[in-house]
C-alpha cells in the first residue's frame, strides 16, 4: 500500500512535468510529434530508474549528516550534505554516458528510437530535480525510492506523450494568429497541469 | 571542521574517481573497435577503416570528401549519400532532409551515421574526384557594395578539373575578422561607413566550411599557365537582432593577395545538359546571386566550347549598380552574334541612362514575355534555365507554364539570398 501510494503520488499528484514544471525545455521542444516524445519519455524513465537509487545510496551512505558512521564511529558528527548538488550532477552526467553506451551496444533498436535524446537528458532538470525531491522527502528504503523513481519517470512520460498527442491534433485546428506555436502550447501545458491537480485526492 | 574538509575531499575525489573508472571501463568494454570495411559505389573502392567515428569523418581519412556546409551538425543536408548495406535505420534528425522515396532508397546524412560495422555506400560521382587543396589568393576585389570577386590559384602540379556550375567548399579557419581591416574598393567605402559595417566582427570558433559556386568557366585564364578559380561572394550581414556577420563570407572578404585558403571540391549537379541538340535555343533568366552560375554556363558555352547555338540571357536586377557584370555580358553579346543579352531593371535608373546602357523596365518575367515569348515562333522548343532569388524564379516559371512551356524544358535553381 505504502509503495503504491508513493508510486501514484509521484505519477499524478506530484508529476514532475505538470505539477513542478521541470524539464520544460525538452518537454516543449520534443513534443511536436508522438514518436520523438515517446523516445524522450523512455529515456527519462530509464535515467530516473538508474540515477535516483544511485543518488539515494550515495546520499544515505556518504553525504547525509552522520552517514559516514559505518566507516568509523569518529565520523558520526560529519555532515557532507553540502556536496549533494555537485555529486548528483556528476552522477547524472556519468550515468547518462554509461547508459547511452550500454544501450547502444546491447539494445541497438532502442538506441535508434532514443536517438539523440539520451545525451539531451544529461542537462534535463527533471532528472536532477527528481533526485533532489527524493532527498527532501526522506524515503526510508530502497523499495520506496524505486517506487518513487518509477512513478516520476512514468509521470513525465505520460505528460510528454499526452502533450504530443494534443499538439498533433492542434495542427489541424484553427488557432488565432498570435497564439500559434509556443503560445498555445503553454496554454495547453497549463490546462494539463490544472487537470492533473484533480488527482490530488487519490490514496490507497 | 578540519575533519569535514578532509572527508569531503576524500569522498568527492573517490566518487569522481569511481565514476571516471566506471566510464572508461564501460567505454572500453562496450564501444566497438577493430577494422570494418566500407564498399564505395559498388566496389569502385573498398576501404578498411577503424569504427566508431561518423561516416563523413571516416571517409575524410580515406580522401573521400563529402561536402558539408554545416560542419557535421546535421543541418545542411550537403553530406547526403546512400547507405545500401549496414548503417542501421534513419534517425529522426535526418528525416527532414529526404522525401519518403529517398528514405526508401536509403539516403542518409553521412555526418549523422556512426560506422559500427561493414557498410556498402553510394556517393555521388563528383565526390570521388573531389579533393582538398590549399590555394593562393590571386586577387580579391569589390564588384559592388556587398559582393567581392575572389580569384584563387590551384597549387602547381595539382589537377583540378571542374565543370561549369559546380561548387567548391571553402574552409574558414579558427580566428577573428574585424571588418575595419577588410579592404573595400574606394567607391563603396562610404556606403560601408554609412551602414556602420566597419564596427562588425566575425569570430570563427571552429573550422567552418561553406559552398561557393565557381563563377569562372573551365579554361578561363587569369594568370598565364596557372589553373585559377573565381568565386563571387556576397557578404552575409547580420539580420535584425543579431550582431555577428556570416562566418565564411566575412573570412573570404578579409583575404588579400598571397593569402592561403583551403578548399575542397569540385561538387555539384547543376551541369550543362550534354545531349541537347545544337539547334535548341538556351534561354537564361535570373539575377542576384544566380549570376555566378549563369556567367559560368554562358561563358563556358561561348568561350570554352565555341558553341554556335542561340543563347539568350534576360538579366533582372533592381538597379544598374546591382546588375553585376552587365557590361561584360553586353560586350559578349557584341562579340558573339548568337548571344542576345537583355538587361531588365525594376525602375528607370539614372546611372544606366547616363552610361548609355540599354535596358528594359519592369520585372524580368514580364520583359521576357513581352519581348521574347510573344515574338518567338516556337517558345516551347527552347530550354529555360532559371536562376536567381526564389520570387523571381517562381514568377518566371508560372509565366512560362502559362505560355505552354513544359516542365521538362525548365531547369530551376533558386538561390536563397542571405540578407
Ligand atoms: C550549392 C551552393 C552554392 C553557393 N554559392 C554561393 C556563391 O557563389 N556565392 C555566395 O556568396 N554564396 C553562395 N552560397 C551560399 C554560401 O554557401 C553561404 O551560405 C553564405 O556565404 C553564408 O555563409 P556564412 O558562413 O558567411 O554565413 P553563416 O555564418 O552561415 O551565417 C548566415 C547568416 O545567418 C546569420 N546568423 C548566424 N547565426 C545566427 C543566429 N544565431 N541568429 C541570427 N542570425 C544568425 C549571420 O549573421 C548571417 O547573416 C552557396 C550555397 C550553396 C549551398
Ligand atoms: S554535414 Fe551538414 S548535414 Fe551533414
Amino acid at each position: 500500500m505504502e509503495l503504491l501510494n508513493i508510486f501514484f503520488k509521484s505519477l499524478f499528484v506530484e508529476n514532475l512535468a505538470l505539477a513542478f514544471f521541470l524539464g520544460m525545455c525538452s518537454f516543449i521542444a520534443v513534443s511536436k510529434n508522438m514518436q520523438t516524445a515517446r523516445g524522450l519519455g523512455f529515456a527519462v524513465i530509464i535515467m530516473l530508474l538508474v540515477t535516483i537509487p544511485l543518488n539515494w545510496a550515495i546520499g544515505r551512505y556518504l553525504l547525509a549528516p552522520g552517514a559516514l558512521k559505518w566507516i568509523s564511529p569518529a565520523f558520526a558528527e560529519v555532515d557532507l550534505s553540502f556536496l549533494t548538488f555537485i555529486v548528483f550532477i556528476a552522477v547524472i552526467a556519468a550515468m547518462t554516458q554509461v547508459v547511452e553506451m550500454v544501450v547502444e551496444k546491447y539494445m541497438p533498436s532502442l538506441h535508434l528510437s532514443l536517438g539523440i535524446f539520451l545525451p539531451l537528458i544529461a542537462v534535463n532538470c527533471a532528472i536532477l530535480g527528481a533526485s533532489l525531491f527524493m532527498q527532501e522527502r526522506a524515503y526510508t528504503g530502497l523499495g520506496q525510492v524505486l517506487a518513487y523513481a518509477a512513478g516520476s519517470g512514468l509521470g513525465w512520460f505520460l505528460a510528454i506523450v499526452s502533450l504530443a498527442a494534443i499538439r498533433e491534433r492542434l495542427r489541424y485546428s484553427d488557432i488565432p494568429r498570435g497564439l500559434q506555436g509556443m503560445g498555445i502550447t503553454f496554454l495547453v501545458v497549463g490546462l494539463m497541469g490544472l487537470a492533473f491537480m484533480g488527482f490530488m485526492g487519490i490514496r490507497f | 571542521m578540519n575533519l569535514t574538509v578532509i572527508l569531503a575531499l576524500a569522498v568527492f575525489l573517490t566518487l569522481m574517481l569511481l565514476l571516471v573508472v566506471m566510464l572508461l571501463f564501460v567505454k572500453t568494454s562496450v564501444t566497438p573497435s577493430g577494422k570494418v570495411s566500407i564498399r564505395i559505389n559498388g566496389g569502385y573502392r573498398t576501404v578498411e577503416v577503424e569504427q566508431g567515428d561518423t561516416l563523413s569523418a571516416t571517409l575524410v581519412q580515406e580522401q573521400v570528401f563529402l561536402p558539408s556546409a554545416c560542419g557535421g551538425k546535421g543541418n545542411c543536408g550537403q553530406c547526403s549519400c546512400r547507405i545500401v548495406e549496414g548503417g542501421g535505420d534513419i534517425l529522426p534528425t535526418e528525416r527532414g532532409f529526404f522525401t519518403p522515396r529517398q528514405i526508401a532508397d536509403k539516403w542518409r546524412l553521412a555526418c549523422q551515421v556512426k560506422v559500427t560495422g561493414d557498410m556498402s555506400i553510394i556517393v555521388p560521382e563528383a565526390v570521388l574526384s573531389a579533393k582538398m587543396l590549399t590555394c593562393e589568393v590571386v586577387y580579391n576585389k569589390s564588384v559592388s557594395k556587398y559582393f567581392k570577386e575572389i580569384c584563387i590559384k590551384i597549387p602547381e602540379g595539382e589537377y583540378f578539373n571542374y565543370h561549369s556550375g559546380e561548387y567548391v567548399l571553402v574552409y574558414a579557419p579558427v580566428g577573428t575578422v574585424n571588418f575595419a581591416d577588410i579592404d573595400i574598393d574606394k567607391q563603396y567605402k562610404w556606403d560601408w561607413k554609412e551602414e556602420n559595417l566597419y564596427s562588425l566582427q566575425m569570430v570563427c570558433r571552429e573550422e567552418t566550411s561553406r559552398a561557393y559556386t565557381v563563377f569562372s568557366y573551365p579554361g578561363e585564364q587569369v594568370v598565364p599557365g596557372a589553373n585559377t578559380l573565381k568565386l563571387l561572394v556576397k557578404i552575409a550581414l547580420p539580420p535584425k537582432g543579431w550582431s555577428h556577420p556570416g562566418i565564411c563570407s566575412s573570412y573570404l572578404f578579409s583575404l588579400r593577395t598571397g593569402d592561403k585558403v583551403k578548399i575542397a571540391g569540385p561538387y555539384g549537379e547543376v551541369l550543362l545538359p550534354e545531349n541537347a541538340p545544337e539547334s535548341q535555343e538556351f534561354v537564361y533568366v535570373g539575377g542576384g546571386a544566380g549570376i555566378s552560375l549563369m556567367r559560368s554556363h554562358i561563358f563556358t558555352l561561348l568561350k570554352s566550347q565555341g558553341s554556335a547555338r542561340k543563347i539568350t540571357f534576360y538579366y533582372g536586377a533592381r538597379s544598374y549598380g546591382e546588375a553585376l557584370y552587365a557590361d561584360d555580358f553586353a560586350a559578349l553579346a557584341r562579340k558573339f552574334p548568337n548571344f542576345t543579352f537583355r538587361l531588365v531593371l525594376d525602375v528607370p535608373d539614372m546611372a544606366a541612362i547616363m552610361n548609355g546602357v540599354d535596358f528594359a523596365q519592369g520585372y524580368v518575367h514580364q520583359a521576357l514575355q513581352e519581348e521574347f515569348i510573344s515574338q518567338h515562333e516556337a517558345p516551347a522548343s527552347c530550354l529555360y534555365f532559371l536562376c536567381g532569388p526564389p520570387a523571381m524564379v517562381k514568377a518566371t516559371k508560372e509565366m512560362l507554364h502559362s505560355s505552354g512551356v513544359s516542365e521538362e524544358s525548365i531547369f530551376c535553381d533558386d538561390i536563397e539570398e542571405v540578407e
